[in-house]
């Protein structure tokens, strides 16, 4: 019976999850889970560079979604309603970590340190560490973009989003989306110039 | 120059997304005449298209930690409920006799009015109109809208007077008119730790918040599983009688009882001059078919006599007629003695 269910409600659209969820189905929760952790992991890390602080505002993004489930209306969709808690999460986290001046960790997963800022890349370096470069860089360039920018340009090019869905989840008219999104592709050419030579 | 400001926007849209016919032409014709914005174009566009656009992935399951601290959140480690033993169990039927209260026999269909009504002469506050709005909303059986109503409020103001009162009402909507039993774990737990006068003034309060702890050791299995059985129509009888014989001596198999006495008051009225409560359980005693389930009954009686109408000497009567039961099960004779100890004492 049991295993029934949960094949019925993997079946049902966020929306009704997140309803389901509303009314006190807490198994609804747990597929809405299962189906969206690895996209808000994604744009956490996009976010905070490092894999310990992406793991943190990934959970905290959760735990928020499930208590806060109460003020996401029927109408909207879920999912931009969850970005916006994520990405909202992700930039308090780069917030607290600037005010402690804390140095971002290397990513453990990797076990490589992080390029400097101008390092060229070796043209002998074989495919994997290459990409893991460029990785690298490209991590670091988004750093020099603000909350904003980084949230346009981290759903835009990494989760596909449209721009309309965009303005959604960062609370701003689509003209806005894409002032902030030209701001932030000048900023990361600039910031990346040397590595594509 | 103003014109190429104007561009922009369109000109990072294009490096993603097809724009809109109108918006097409006019960044076509404009291109087609600024070579230094063709040239942004070109060389955003190239940006882009060497920027990997593959993102890292989890590995593993986050929920056991995300549930954990869902979990955290609702109630501090020195305060988890303790597992609560029958002798544990009779302890605190002791106190709810020490502080007088009682837990009172709730048919399962009223709403108690627990809402605080504004004196006409003051201004009201935010936490009262709630309470009032949300008594209003569950008279007229809107629950969820009561609930969440309530939530709001002690949400915005926890700290007010009335906040205590509006997080036992939100608990109660959430125990006995939504069944959302997660959910009144959680409430009464805050309140026992937020607002624990109010718990403490509220021995219905008290014994729900052991119930649910009892229960949540199983996910509340047990407690829909008593839904469930009610719901059983000509059966609920029986089925609530498989939910006392499968946890006998314990806070689900009374609140499972007191649902079986529901049932039999509807069919039988009460004498002149009957403890309503008594008699109901009594009667439920005389249908049951499981000596267990009669057992569970004795030693709810001898609690209504004890705590209810303070005639020990009958509670403890029917404590010794439990306890030397031949089918009384181990947890069933453990609660009789101790509830007998606790009334041997001065």
């Amino acid at each position: 019976m049991d295993e029934r269910n949960d094949i019925a409600l993997e079946a049902l659209s966020d929306e009704a999850l997140a309803s389901a969820l509303k009314n006190g189905d807490d198994r609804a929760f747990d597929v809405l889970v299962a189906r969206h952790q690895n996209r808000i992991y994604a744009v956490a890390y996009r976010f905070t560079g490092n894999r310990e602080d992406a793991l943190d505002v990934t959970q905290e993004a959760l735990v928020k979604a499930y208590r806060k489930i109460g003020r996401w209306q029927p109408t909207g969709r879920f999912l931009p309603w969850l970005l916006r808690l994520a990405s909202n999460q992700a930039v308090d986290a780069l917030r607290r970590r600037k005010r402690h001046q804390h140095e971002s960790l290397d990513d453990p997963t990797r076990g490589s340190a992080r390029s400097v800022q101008g390092e060229r890349a070796s043209q002998t370096a074989d495919e994997p560490a290459r990409a893991r470069e460029i990785d690298d860089r490209v991590q670091q360039a988004l750093g020099v973009l603000s909350p904003a920018q980084r949230k346009v340009f981290v759903l835009r090019h990494y989760e596909g989003m449209q721009l309309a869905e965009i303005a959604g989840v960062v609370g701003c008219t689509v003209g806005s989306v894409k002032v902030h999104l030209f701001r932030a592709l000048k900023k990361l050419q600039k910031e990346l110039v040397d590595i594509y030579r | 120059m103003f014109k190429c400001r104007k561009m922009r926007g369109l000109i990072a849209a294009s490096v993603y997304e097809t724009l809109p016919d109108r918006d097409e032409g006019r960044l076509r014709n404009h291109l087609a005449f600024c070579s230094s914005c063709r040239e942004l174009a070109e060389v955003l566009t190239r940006t882009v298209r060497q920027i990997p656009s593959e993102s890292p992935t989890l590995g593993y399951n986050l929920l056991p930690t995300i549930r954990e601290r869902i979990e955290e959140r609702t109630y501090a480690p020195w305060q988890r409920p303790v597992r609560l033993g029958l002798a544990a169990m009779a302890c605190c039927l002791a106190i709810f006799v020490a502080l007088q209260g009682f837990r009172g026999f709730a048919p399962q269909s009223s709403v108690p009015a627990k809402s605080g009504i504004a004196d006409s002469d003051r201004d009201v506050s935010a936490m009262e109109s709630a309470l009032v709005a949300a008594a209003k909303q569950a008279r007229d059986k809107q629950f969820t809208a009561a609930y969440k109503l309530l939530s709001d409020a002690l949400d915005h103001d926890p700290k007010d007077a009335n906040a205590g009162k509006a997080q036992d009402r939100l608990a109660d909507i959430a125990f006995s008119d939504l069944g959302w039993y997660p959910q009144a774990y959680a409430a009464y737990e805050k309140l026992a730790r937020d607002y624990p006068e109010t718990l403490r003034a509220s021995q219905e309060a008290v014994w729900r918040r052991n119930l649910l702890a009892e229960a949540r050791e199983k996910d509340f299995a047990a407690l829909y599983a008593i839904e469930a059985a009610a719901r059983g129509g000509a059966d609920a009888f029986g089925k609530l009688e498989q939910v006392v014989c499968s946890n006998p001596g314990t806070f689900t198999a009374s609140h499972a009882s007191e649902r079986m006495a529901s049932l039999v008051l509807n069919d039988t009225p009460v004498p002149e001059g009957e403890n309503p409560h008594l008699f109901a359980m009594a009667k439920a005693r005389e249908k049951c078919s499981q000596p267990v389930a009669s057992v569970q009954f004795t030693l709810e009686m001898g609690l209504i006599c004890w705590q209810e109408l303070n005639e020990t000497g009958r509670a403890r009567d029917l404590f010794n007629e439990a306890a030397n039961d031949a089918h009384t099960v181990l947890a069933q004779r453990e609660f009789a003695r101790q509830s007998l100890a606790q009334l041997a004492q001065p």
